[in-house]
């Protein structure tokens, strides 16, 4: 009794000292060392963004034509069950599950998020292609000098919540949908002023925890935290200091975790390894493709560090360029992930349900017109390099997210797909900085201030 | 030809059978000592993941890494933000697999000066300089519960070590 006395009291004065601040960031230890209180004022406790999920059509997402504008057949209809009202297809369904995916996955949530939240309609990407549309979830900004595999040239998301927002190192998390591209490099950029040291933290999990994970990754030797740990790191911090003075060099790829921070990671990874081995990871109702794995284990993430900040990347979606049929099916698999992350925040992530804020955005479109490539549907394919590629949406639903609320229609474009990374810059407190830095596209405004 | 003419020849051919068949000199190569040190080399180029895992591997090991392994691991590597967390994970399990070369607990304390340097040349590929010498050997006489594997594990994790 007196230990659950002593948690209420602790809970309580968590919540008096959050509420007395109004969430008004409260002063950090930056890793400069400089005491530091960020200018803008904090309105969400986490937030988690999705780049939703590899070249989305507005036309068979928001606008719900389903193959009556892509096919020329008469079927228009909602895929999307979790995120959009809208009623199914009558016919053709080949999205689903089952023989020919004729059956659809059921929705996971009794109310879809555009009644829960808002949704902008037609805004406008920055970039045709996934690489600079991800950059431009992440920097809020797309630079033309920025070459694949190559860091971002300008400060990221993370970078900004880290070095303004005094968010530590496991506070901000990047689970990506696997390590092609330049995937991996998204967590921070190569900026003098930023870098490294303010990177979010990283998992491609379909990677670390896949087949090749167990084989090289599961059988970590776990030392002694004090009489085997601590006299290594004495000794490394020697050999790294002698390294520093000696050869005027300091290591790379390092995050600035902290010692705990890192502890922390392994012990999350062998945790991830025994469910993983054991069968007992918990995943989405249906999980047949990498994407609903990767959002199984970003839910893992999030209830293991419960992080201010967290972006999953989704990209099954991509295969539109030779199969429109496997399209649409990862597109009902990409709400179902989103369905299911959603849904685990609500009810079972104790400290996130009802104080996170999630938005989607895909990071580009895909084409008008269909390339020659026919499926086994005899539909056609769709790359995406033409304005219509330039056509996105975002969604937005948390605790002060107007409900059931619509900006701007297909004739009436508002916002920017930068847009999306100032909103959880403004969600999270640092937006004052993050514009003072002077490293956005033009025009890039919080959804917040347009809503 | 007269008499004194094949004389004269017989007597050159002589000779030149005679200097064809004078015993070579013989040659001796040697290996001369040459120190390794490089310790004001400037290591500024980083190591990429496929390098560090296969050096490291080499070293601990004392054999290649299969090229399937390093690309595996490779990409494993890639997977995880924080490459410090990475190496950690990776060099642990590699010190889980049987065929570590490593010596002894009690072979180190016993002689530490030979293991001090043997560990700053196979991993640094440098002779450790005479301050690094002096705390070495301070640091395995204050802590004797330290093993080889965990010098080891300090000097793999360490920055130099992600540099030649």
């Amino acid at each position: 009794m007196a230990a659950t006395n002593n948690v209420n009291r602790r809970e309580f004065l968590k919540k008096a000292g959050l509420g007395a601040a109004g969430l008004a960031v409260a002063p950090y230890i930056l890793p400069s060392g400089r005491l530091f209180a960020p200018t803008g004022m904090r309105s969400s406790e986490h937030v988690v963004m999705v780049a939703f999920a590899g070249g989305v059509r507005q036309q068979e997402s928001i606008l719900q034509r389903y193959v009556e504008d892509s096919q020329g057949e008469p079927y228009p209809g909602n895929i999307l069950f979790n995120m959009l009202s809208g009623e199914s297809p009558v016919a053709k369904i080949v999205f689903g599950t089952g023989n020919n995916g004729n059956t659809p996955i059921p929705a996971i949530l009794n109310t879809p998020l555009d009644q829960q939240g808002t949704v902008f309609r037609e805004v406008q990407a920055l970039s045709a292609g996934h690489y600079g549309g991800l950059n431009s979830l992440v920097q809020g900004s797309t630079v033309t000098t920025q070459g694949l595999k190559q860091r971002p040239v300008n400060p990221t998301i993370f970078e900004y919540l880290r070095r303004h927002g005094g968010y530590g190192a496991t506070d901000v998390w990047f689970v990506g949908n696997g390590i092609g591209g330049s995937t991996p490099l998204l967590t921070h950029s190569a900026h003098p002023d930023y870098g490294g040291n303010y990177g979010g933290n990283f998992f491609a999990p379909t990677v670390t925890f896949g087949s090749a994970g167990q084989t090289y990754l599961a059988d970590a030797k776990i030392y002694h935290p004090e009489y085997e740990l601590a006299p290594m790191n004495r000794l490394r911090t020697f050999l790294d200091l002698q390294f520093q003075s000696l050869l005027g060099q300091q290591g790379a790829g390092g995050l600035g975790n902290s010692q705990e921070e890192r502890e922390n990671i392994k012990a999350f990874m062998e945790a991830m390894y025994e469910k993983v081995e054991n069968g007992t990871l918990p995943l989405p109702p249906v999980t047949d493709n990498g994407d609903l794995l990767t959002v199984a284990f970003a839910v893992e993430v999030l209830k293991w560090f419960k992080p201010n900040f967290l972006m999953v990347n989704l990209g099954a979606v991509d295969q539109c360029h030779s199969n429109f049929s496997g399209y649409l099916a990862a597109l009902h698999r990409a709400d179902h992930a989103v369905g299911y992350l959603w849904n685990e925040i609500q009810t079972n992530i104790p400290g996130m349900a009802g104080t996170t804020t999630l938005l989607t955005t895909p990071e580009c479109g895909r084409n008008l017109n269909p390339n020659n490539i026919i499926d086994s549907n005899e539909w056609r394919a769709y790359d995406h390099s033409d304005a219509n590629s330039m056509r996105v949406w975002t969604q937005l639903v948390g605790p002060d997210i107007p409900a059931n609320h619509s900006v701007g229609s297909e004739g009436n474009p508002v916002g920017l797909v930068s847009d999306t990374m100032l909103t959880v810059a403004d969600l999270l407190g640092v937006k004052p900085e993050v514009l003072s830095a002077g490293m956005l596209a033009p025009g890039t405004q919080s959804l917040l201030e347009q809503l | 030809m007269n008499m004194q003419g094949s004389i004269k020849l017989l007597a050159a051919v002589a000779v030149m059978a005679l200097a064809a068949c004078e015993r070579p000199t013989e040659a001796h190569y040697v290996l001369e000592d040459y120190g390794v040190e490089a310790a004001s080399a400037g290591k500024d180029r980083a190591k990429s993941p496929e390098q560090w895992v296969s050096i490291v591997y080499t070293n601990l090991f004392q054999t290649g890494l299969p090229a399937n392994d390093q690309f595996d691991i490779a990409e494993v590597f890639e997977s995880i933000g924080d490459q410090d967390v990475a190496r950690e994970v990776i060099l642990s399990n590699f010190f889980n697999e049987d065929g570590v070369m490593l010596p002894s607990a009690a072979e180190m304390h016993a002689n530490p000066d030979a293991f001090i340097e043997e560990t700053y040349i196979r991993f640094f590929v440098r002779q450790p300089t005479t301050a690094e010498r002096t705390f070495m050997r301070g640091f395995l006489a204050d802590n004797p519960e330290l093993t080889p594997e965990l010098v080891y594990l300090a000097f793999g994790l360490s920055e130099e070590y992600q540099y030649y």
